[in-house]
């Protein structure tokens, strides 16, 4: 596939991105397609959510939305595409950084075990079979998780319009299935159990409790993840005023308006005791050969999301590995991550450690309990809801001193990040006082007396820090030694925020 | 059209034996070789600063390495370090030199990548405007 090959093309800058791939980006490394699937049957199953579940998705988008500033602002510090690891340590210093790294590197194993489930659940869908094994499925899961750490270590990436294909026909699969799911329901065609939607499911206040309102943010949060990377490649956009800003709101709307309408989809249906009793962890497969009636239509939906799987992992290792790389090469990390494989010219060691402990944390959790992986949805929501608000507040920090030179500084620059921040950190505070209580959780087990979420979640964050203290006494001083330092004024004044120069 | 060579090299055997034979053919029409390294950004966000930074170091050196080879040929030879896919840069170089031909590594690149993605050589028959010389490693 020669891309770029058209005549006009010279290829020496064919980097640049566009508004629609913008648009396309946004939303192909947020993976609608796997995002519900992995999470849509949990947001209905929180007590108290049930066909409240429309409402969640708008809720968590919120806080998402908020801390997107945060990252256009960093992005403008950093213009060289850093991420949390970079800013977090420029404006908090090297503690908060290397702790904001550790999340993200967690938090890309947590996600890596529950793709591999969705692929190994959904591969056997594909092909007829409804309640695979464990250990099939465990196989399958595995070879995934394999097959795509080699496809980012050999640096095979998926050009802009394979991308823009592949994002397309996800999209277009999921509306179909909302509409024929709709359409069946209004034609009184649908199962038993289905219900017509009503406004009522848009209400914030029909929400039973504030716990049910965090635990569904929780893991609704989890469905937007990914979708920062649009502001975050701005500098390589062609018109990197006013680019970025639209094809990251644009994108998001598009999210949004997917995720409400396959939600309500779903939920009018399958009805809500279908999807909160679901065990099987491929809800959305399982409906649609329902919707579709037939299981070739069926199979689109199916392959969607697998489709939707692999792009993820894909937005996942790679931008992973990269930010074990940076703390590698500033000394946050040992300096054997730091490799750039001559050959490949990726940081081929970094993806594969990442694989290996993907794996050993799957297959380990897989024996220890199956439902334990849709808690690590949770336990995944814990760590972007640390992760993110941490760079909330490091915007805020970092640019303090431009804060009070005008409104719109204050408000973007101050007020929304730290906002975004609060209402992150609020989630977690409240999460992980209701996680404490094992029946919480998505599988109920109990761990240490806790709910497994919590167990995942804190624990990675402590043996962060104990890693980083070992890491610390172990000398370092290149990055330990770093001072936090602060915006410089030039790039506040240099330009606006999507175009608005006088505010 | 001028008696320019442009070649592609990345430190593997395939640049190698390209990278030879460019000197050689230089030498028989007395022409001179711009030595590509070519490198495509990753366009999706992350800490892409770092691998930035060391992809440019490992072309700064393998540049360097090609440098050395040209010195001890007596050939000269100019380097550049592009931005972009290997077979669009030679293709869109060899153009902007008006170059007599390009000289490429055939099995230089890892043997599965180039299954899956195709190999520049096979693009490059598609793109460059002028002849392709393609060495195979022994």
């Amino acid at each position: 596939m020669p891309a770029g090959s058209e005549p006009g093309d010279k290829g020496l800058k064919s980097n640049a991105i566009g508004f629609v791939s913008g648009v396309v980006i946004g939303v192909a490394s947020t993976a609608p397609g796997y995002s519900l699937a992995a999470s849509l049957g949990l947001v209905v199953a929180v007590v108290g959510v049930g066909v409240h579940a429309p409402v969640i998705m708008i809720a968590a988008f919120i806080p998402m939305l908020l801390i997107a500033a945060s990252y256009y602002w960093m992005n403008r510090a950093d213009p060289d595409c850093g991420t949390t690891f970079s800013w977090v340590t420029r404006a908090m210093g090297p503690g908060w950084g290397w702790i904001g790294g550790w999340a993200i590197i967690v938090a890309d194993v947590i996600v890596m075990a529950n793709l591999a489930q969705i692929a190994g659940l959904y591969l056997f869908l594909l092909i007829g079979i409804d309640a695979p094994s464990t250990i099939a499925v465990t196989v399958v899961g595995v070879v995934f998780i394999a097959a795509m750490t080699w496809i980012c270590v050999i640096g095979i990436e998926l050009n802009a319009k394979t991308q823009i294909g592949l994002l397309a026909a996800e999209l277009i699969t999921l509306a179909l299935f909302a509409v024929v799911a709709l359409v069946r329901v209004y034609l009184g065609d649908a199962p038993a159990g289905s219900v017509k939607p009503s406004l009522e499911w848009f209400n914030p206040a029909g929400i039973g409790s504030v716990t049910a309102l965090t635990s569904g943010v929780l893991l609704a949060v989890f469905i937007y993840w990914g979708w920062d990377t649009t502001v975050t490649v701005n500098e390589e956009t062609e018109d990197s005023t006013e680019t970025p800003g639209r094809a990251a709101i644009i994108s998001v709307f598009v999210l949004v308006f997917t995720y409400v309408i396959v939600t309500v989809a779903a939920i009018s249906f399958g009805g809500p005791s279908f999807l909160a009793n679901d065990e099987s962890g491929d809800v959305l497969g399982l409906l649609a050969n329902n919707v579709f009636g037939s299981a070739l239509l069926g199979k689109l939906v199916i392959i969607a999301v697998l489709t939707s799987a692999a792009a993820s992992c894909q937005t996942t290792i790679l931008p992973t590995a990269r930010t074990a790389l940076s703390m590698a090469r500033a000394k946050a990390l040992p300096e054997k991550l730091g490799e750039v494989n001559p050959q490949y010219m990726t940081p081929a060691f970094a993806t594969w450690l990442m694989g290996v402990v993907s794996v050993v944390w799957y297959v380990g959790l897989t024996l220890l309990s199956e439902n334990v992986l849709f808690d690590a949805i949770a336990a995944l929501g814990l760590m972007i809801a640390f992760y993110y608000g941490l760079t909330g507040y490091a915007c805020a920090i970092y640019y303090r001193r431009e804060l009070f030179k005008s409104a719109r500084n204050f408000f973007f620059i101050g007020v929304a990040p730290v906002v975004g921040g609060l209402m992150l950190t609020a989630i977690f505070i409240k999460s992980c006082i209701d996680l404490a209580d094992p029946a919480n959780s998505a599988s109920g087990t109990s761990w240490l007396g806790l709910g497994p979420p919590l167990v995942i979640g804190l624990g990675f964050l402590l043996m962060g820090i104990v890693l980083m203290i070992v890491w610390r006494i172990g000398g370092h001083p290149e990055f330990f030694g770093r001072k936090p330092e602060v915006a410089d004024p030039a790039l506040v004044a240099r330009s606006p925020a999507g175009g608005a120069s006088n505010v | 059209m001028s008696n320019k060579i442009v070649t592609g090299y990345d430190g593997s055997d395939g640049g190698k034996v390209a990278l030879a034979e460019a000197l050689r053919l230089a030498k028989d029409i007395g022409g001179e070789v711009i030595v590509l390294f070519a490198y495509e950004k990753v366009v999706v966000g992350g800490e892409s600063h770092d691998l930035d930074e060391a992809v440019e170091a490992i072309g700064a050196r393998v540049l360097a390495e090609a440098a050395a080879s040209a010195e001890s040929a007596g050939v000269p030879l100019a380097t550049e370090y592009v931005e972009g896919p290997a077979a669009q840069t030679l293709a869109a170089v060899a153009e902007r030199e008006d170059a007599r031909y390009i000289v490429v590594g055939g099995n230089g690149e890892p043997p599965l990548k180039a299954w899956v993605l195709g190999s520049t050589p096979s693009r490059l028959l598609a793109l460059a405007a002028c002849p392709v010389v393609v060495v195979r490693v022994q």
